[in-house]
């Protein structure tokens, strides 16, 4: 069991190194930040019609008039976070494209090949009756801006901060990174998720075959809004983002899911999130701050962007756009994020590395 | 003796499994689930179905070859990642028959990983997404699709 926890956090690890690495090799890095960008996102062009649900109709009032937010809100088209180098200069692919993208997704024999070498076909289990494989998007990458879809450099201080390959920037461990030879090392250092410490921010669908960042749901007030995050094995989490104009806490009080504060700008949200206990992809916490803008696009579709601003750690802001759906009421539902099997994780996980330890010294 | 083994049809494309399945596949199930303990209950009734995160149950009654009845629980994946494939609470039914391939805990408990499982009719469960239910995935032809 605990293993179920290891591997993945490794090919998060991994993919963050990765990111790093290319993050780092890339020049120009020490230009002064720009200020965050006026984004004016662009709908996919021609968006599909959604299945079993009524056309969408104007976007909704609450009964005091703001704009009703108020929903669970579902990821219904994979789309990477940052654009692949097959895409470049592409930011969206056209239907033909999609269509032949789907056929190769659905022709692979991996979501549900049996073996019958028995220790490969119980490995081999990932299949269907554990994931799901979404539809692909005309989006090429979530990151609108910079326009070439990709996060942007990292700056000399970064750089040295976060070494070579080097990635967290928060607390040891604290995001589910570290290093990973010693991540195992003692409770401190596990990765959050075995811990149980709910959904790390900023909560995006970044591996969609499973239900991790893909389901949230809104309940709204006057004064206030709140965003439960489904995520099947961390632990849910639930922010609350204060709307009646309160001062951000002091910058010595810091949390996981940060401290978040809003105002209507017209028809949307804009949310300003700090105090962060740790970064996202690198950002240093103390200056980390996410601007976050919630649109109801109209009664079926939600609208997230949010720019990461960093001065220590990019060379400039970037901005990514989350589009969300309303499905049919059967898959409306939002369950409780039970933390992992038995919570049983963290002791299973240390047992798990001490064993190997000895396994090695033998 | 209790469980009966089995051996798990040899697909082609084993090879194309292996180059591609998820990098954390190969340690999960593994550690959780024995290789050496398939199940494989023809019989099989459902007593109760949760879904819950972070993974699905299904219960069921399994009669054994010496006539007693033993009830197991099958996991499954997470209940949004059902609902996305078109299963819904009201898919299984208490009574359901099922036919389930999978393996036992590595603890010895009456617990297995649902590898296939199956109506008495020959459809997968959950294998094959039920066509306009899930409009978010990928259609698989000859699978999901007729």
């Amino acid at each position: 069991m605990r293993h179920r926890y290891i591997a993945p956090l490794g090919a998060l690890a991994l993919m963050l190194a990765l990111i790093s690495l290319a993050a780092v090799s890339m020049t120009g890095q020490a230009q002064a930040p720009k200020p965050a960008p006026a984004t004016t996102p662009k709908a996919a062009p021609a968006a599909t019609a959604k299945p079993g649900l009524p056309k969408p109709g104007p976007a909704p009032k609450t009964a005091w008039g703001d704009p009703d937010l108020q929903g669970t809100w579902f990821i219904m088209e994979n789309v990477p976070l940052e654009r692949s180098a097959a895409n470049a200069n592409k930011q969206f692919l056209t239907e033909d494209e999609v269509a032949a993208l789907d056929k190769q997704k659905a022709a692979d024999p991996g979501r549900n090949a049996r073996s019958g070498n028995t220790e490969q076909d119980v490995s081999g289990a990932y299949n269907a009756v554990f994931n799901s494989v979404l539809k692909t998007s005309k989006r090429t990458s979530m990151i609108i801006d910079p326009p070439d879809g990709k996060i942007p450099p990292l700056t000399a201080e970064a750089q040295a901060r976060l070494g070579r390959g080097g990635r967290g920037g928060g607390i040891p461990g604290g995001g589910g990174r570290g290093n990973a030879a010693t991540i195992n090392d003692n409770p401190e250092t596990v990765a959050q998720s075995p811990r149980c410490l709910g959904v790390q921010m900023p909560f995006l669908a970044t591996n969609p075959l499973f239900a991790q960042g893909t389901v949230m749901q809104i309940v709204q007030g006057p004064k206030s809004m709140s965003i439960y995050m489904e995520d099947d094995h961390a632990g849910g989490g639930n922010r609350v983002i204060f709307m009646d104009n309160r001062p951000h806490m002091p910058s010595t009080v810091k949390s996981v899911l940060g401290d978040s504060r809003g105002k209507w700008e017209g028809n949307t949200l804009v949310v300003e999130t700090t105090n962060f206990a740790q970064g996202f992809r690198g950002a240093n916490p103390d200056t980390y701050r996410m601007i976050e803008k919630f649109t109801r696009v109209d009664s079926n579709d939600l609208r997230r962007e949010i720019t990461f601003i960093d001065e220590k750690t990019w060379t400039r802001p970037w901005t990514i756009m989350i589009e969300m759906g309303k499905t049919d009421d059967k898959r409306h539902m939002i369950f409780d994020s039970a933390c992992h099997e038995g919570n049983y994780g963290l002791t299973g996980i240390l047992v798990g590395a001490r064993r190997e330890e000895q396994a090695q010294k033998k | 003796m209790r469980i009966k083994l089995t051996v798990g049809a040899a697909l082609a494309g084993i090879a194309v499994l292996l180059s591609q399945a998820p990098l954390w596949a190969h340690h999960a199930f593994a550690a959780e689930f024995d290789e050496k303990k398939p199940v494989n209950f023809k019989d099989a009734t459902v007593t109760r179905v949760q879904l819950i995160n972070p993974h699905s149950w299904i219960y069921v009654d399994v009669k054994m070859p010496d006539g007693t009845v033993e009830n197991w629980a099958i996991e499954a994946g997470s209940p949004n990642i059902l609902l996305r494939r078109g299963i819904t609470k009201d898919t299984l039914k208490v009574g359901q028959k099922l036919i389930v391939d999978g393996y036992q805990s590595k603890d010895g408990s009456h617990r297995a990983n649902g590898r296939d499982l199956t109506l008495p009719d020959g459809t997968k469960l959950f294998l094959g997404s039920s066509g306009d239910g899930a409009p978010y995935e990928v259609q698989r032809p000859g699978i999901d699709t007729k």
